[in-house]
């Protein structure tokens, strides 16, 4: 089936907050994948991916331990959401000096954050790990895998982002998202854990019905 | 001018008006999306018609009207149904309707009409797809209707009292676009001249839908009447608009879309102060503005409601022209800068309710200094979202006290300060608002609590040196992330954020739907209890086939000779 990214949007919203991340983080982890869905790339299995590892070991995924030198953690991995927002929040350093980053759960995540970076600063900037190599200048983007899973490879040891030459072509965008049924139904079941169960109370009061709503 | 200096004005402050029982107290104006809509339809001569009536003596089928514009046609899709009188709701949750819609970006063929009839009737049970912009339903005014048709079917017009005192015949719940259930997204439309103000799609759906209505109350005459049945007269027709009713889903809008909302705000404000700054009015524009005021009471004659609240309003609104007409009989409009003066007057004089009902009114002579304002009102700037973390923990510090001030004076740990939280229910997956000492809600709590938020932040800055930066600062509190986002928005968007308590234990959510409404165009706003409100939209307008640019501006105010 076919989705409208704003649905993607929201649905990620719901899904990342039913998974533990605290609700700016949410909206990150949901803009980034609306981004990667518009570029072509499926952001939903990206971020369904991620969300199973906040669910069964939330404690493997960190924060970058500083904004200074290589980027790394104390955790296992680096949370590419959280990563990708410090590099956002980064964006002048990251442009300036390129940043490389270890030990990093689901790459591609990192790229929507990248091109935030991109545009921000007017720059081309590309991204690169084992298999992988990405440019972007913040509204497209141009991919190079090796193999046709490199793009969603679930952990990578080493990342370089550094600047790269202008872009001449780029993926075209759409405004279409075709998640598998069963990640659909991944982020459907994260995105539940939001909802208030229903109570007595909520029924009577919740919505400030109680008289008939017809003239 | 000699003998007088130029007058400095500014746009009205937002601590002024962000407050909830000014925003609970806005009108339509000229920049409402309604009347924008009609206003550019007239002038590029859009063409209507009804290739399909497909509705059987049962009053059950589908019908389809086209929308013409320069480069584009758009078709609404309306099917009607049998609804059983046990299945007859207006909430947003019930699951079949007297009548379902969608708009369809183009002229829908056979194939798309047999797609559509399987999702539509459905709503969000069903899904659309890319090739539809709007997705909507509505039921009868059951006791209006039921008059309507007997009345036509014998050869008479319906009683005025009876239409007055509903005003609508059908009144629609949700009318959904952005995406929703499959929809296109807004982006897909946005570069679109026709769709470049908000939810233009929407109300021309809106539009199109009130057009069906009047053909099918009519047809269902027919059907009962034969040969005697008559058509609605023209004046009949055209105080008949589509009524909404409107919940709690609508209310967290205007928080979750600060920079919109703002450009919304910083538009109508924009317009006031371009017309403060009228140094002199010519005797036209006067008229013209007491025309409207004249014609606009009488609207509001006809606005009724229960609600408590409203109640009181309307009373103070009452006195608020019954002090106009007074205060307007001794004042000499031709002096300099007689709608500074008014304005100064007004805020000094009248409830919130009579000030914004000025506010709006003073704009009609002024098209030609206003109407450019909306092109202002979308949001295109989607990087907003983007947080500078290069700016300095004490500029943060700063923006949060100008921005937030009077949130960093409230005791948060006070419960009445804290009482409400909103969230989702499993239930209903719609918003909702409860109260959070009484029900399990605050771990499903939504971010809809900006102030409160803000004062988080500002304690945690406090251990923070100035210098440090803002993404120092998000790496170890991430928690604090989405407040600080909106801090950063607030100070580039000064109408982004409502400066009142969203979860204290007296907010009316009602007031959060009402500012909404009224820049769609919404009238005679009709609160059912604090959380959710009934209006009207496109009551007095042209239908399509009536309109021309001569009606596409000033239907909203009823015609001075009209009939009650």
């Amino acid at each position: 089936m076919s989705y409208s990214l704003n649905e993607v949007e929201a649905h990620s919203k719901r899904a990342a907050r039913g998974a533990g991340l605290d609700w700016g983080l949410a909206e990150e982890a949901a803009k980034a994948t609306r981004w990667i869905c518009a570029q072509g790339l499926d952001g939903c299995r990206v971020l369904a991916n991620l969300l199973d590892v906040y669910q069964t070991n939330p404690q493997k995924l960190g924060s970058p331990l500083s904004l200074t030198g290589e980027w790394h953690g104390s955790a296992d991995l680096l949370c590419p959401v959280r990563t990708g927002a410090s590099l956002s929040d980064s964006a002048q350093r990251v442009t300036a000096d390129g940043v490389e980053i270890r030990d990093l759960s689901s790459p591609l995540i990192i790229l929507p954050f990248v091109a935030a970076v991109a545009r921000r600063t007017n720059t081309c900037l590309q991204v690169t790990w084992a298999d992988a190599i990405i440019t972007t200048d913040g509204k497209t983007h141009k991919q190079q895998f090796a193999t046709d899973m490199a793009a969603y490879v679930e952990q990578v040891d080493c990342m370089a982002i550094a600047h790269a030459t202008a872009l001449t072509d780029g993926a075209k965008s759409t405004h279409r998202a075709t998640p598998s049924s069963q990640v659909w139904e991944t982020l459907n079941s994260l995105a539940a854990l939001t909802y208030a169960p229903a109570t007595e109370t909520s029924r009577r009061l919740g919505a400030g019905a109680g008289q008939s709503d017809n003239d | 001018m000699t003998g007088s200096a130029p007058l400095t004005l500014t746009v009205r402050d937002p601590k002024q008006v962000m407050r909830l029982k000014r925003l609970g107290s806005l009108h339509q104006c000229r920049l409402s999306f309604m009347r924008i809509l009609t206003r550019r339809m007239a002038d590029e001569a859009w063409e209507f018609s009804c290739p399909v009536f497909n509705i059987g003596a049962d009053g059950t089928g589908h019908a389809v009207y086209c929308a013409k514009g320069p480069e584009r046609t758009y078709s609404l899709v309306a099917f009607a149904h049998d609804l059983p009188a046990e299945m007859r709701s207006d909430r947003v949750i019930a699951e079949a309707w007297d009548a379902t819609f969608t708009l369809f970006d183009g002229i829908p063929d056979a194939n798309d009409i047999t797609r559509l009839s399987q999702n539509v009737p459905l709503q969000e049970a069903g899904r659309v797809s890319e090739s539809e912009l709007s997705l909507s339903r509505a039921n009868r005014s059951v006791r209006l209707w039921k008059h309507v048709v007997e009345a036509l079917a014998a050869g008479q017009q319906p009683d005025p009292e009876q239409l007055a005192s509903v005003g609508y015949l059908m009144r629609t719940t949700a009318v959904y676009g952005s995406g929703k259930f499959g929809a296109a997204d807004r982006e897909v439309i946005a570069d679109r001249p026709e769709f470049a103000a908000p939810f233009q799609a929407e109300m021309l759906s809106v539009f199109l839908t009130r057009g069906f209505v009047r053909d099918l109350v009519e047809h269902e005459a027919r059907i009962k009447g034969g040969a005697a049945a008559v058509p609605l007269n023209p004046e009949v027709a055209g105080q008949l608009g589509i009524g909404n009713s409107t919940g709690l889903g609508m209310a967290p809008f205007i928080v979750n879309h600060p920079m919109l909302f703002n450009n919304w705000i910083m538009a109508r404000e924009q317009a006031l102060l371009r017309v403060r700054q009228v140094q002199r009015a010519t005797q036209a524009e006067i008229d013209q503005f007491i025309e409207m005021l004249g014609r606009s009471s009488r609207s509001i004659e006809h606005w009724h409601s229960q609600h408590p609240v409203q109640v009181a309003k309307l009373g103070a609104l009452g006195d608020d022209l019954t002090a106009v007409f007074r205060y307007l009989a001794d004042l000499d409009l031709s002096k300099e800068y007689p709608w500074d003066q008014l304005v100064r007057w007004a805020e000094a004089r009248l409830s919130e309710e009579g000030q914004e009902l000025l506010v709006s009114l003073l704009m009609e002579p002024y098209g030609h200094l206003v109407d450019d304002l909306a092109a202002e009102l979308s949001d295109d700037n989607s990087d907003a979202f983007v947080i500078d973390g290069s700016m300095a923990v004490g500029t943060l510090n700063d923006l949060i006290q100008n921005s937030y001030g009077w949130a960093l004076e409230l005791d948060w740990s006070n419960r009445e300060n804290c009482a409400r939280a909103w969230y989702v229910s499993a239930e209903k997956l719609e918003p909702r608002i409860g109260s959070r000492f009484e029900e399990p809600i605050t771990d499903y709590e939504q971010p809809l609590a900006p102030a409160r938020d803000a004062a988080a932040v500002y304690g945690a800055l406090g251990a923070w040196g100035r210098d440090k930066t803002v993404a120092d600062f998000l790496l170890r509190h991430p928690e604090h992330r989405h407040t600080v986002r909106r801090v950063q928005i607030s100070a580039m968007a000064p109408y982004s954020e409502i400066q009142d308590n969203t979860i204290g234990e007296d907010i009316l959510p009602i007031d959060m739907l009402r500012a909404k409404l009224s820049f769609f165009g919404a009238t005679h706003f009709d609160p059912r209890s604090d959380r959710w409100v009934r209006i009207c939209m496109f009551q007095g307008a042209p239908y399509p086939n009536e309109l021309t640019q001569d009606n596409a501006d000033y239907w909203v105010y009823p015609g001075l000779e009209a009939s009650p």
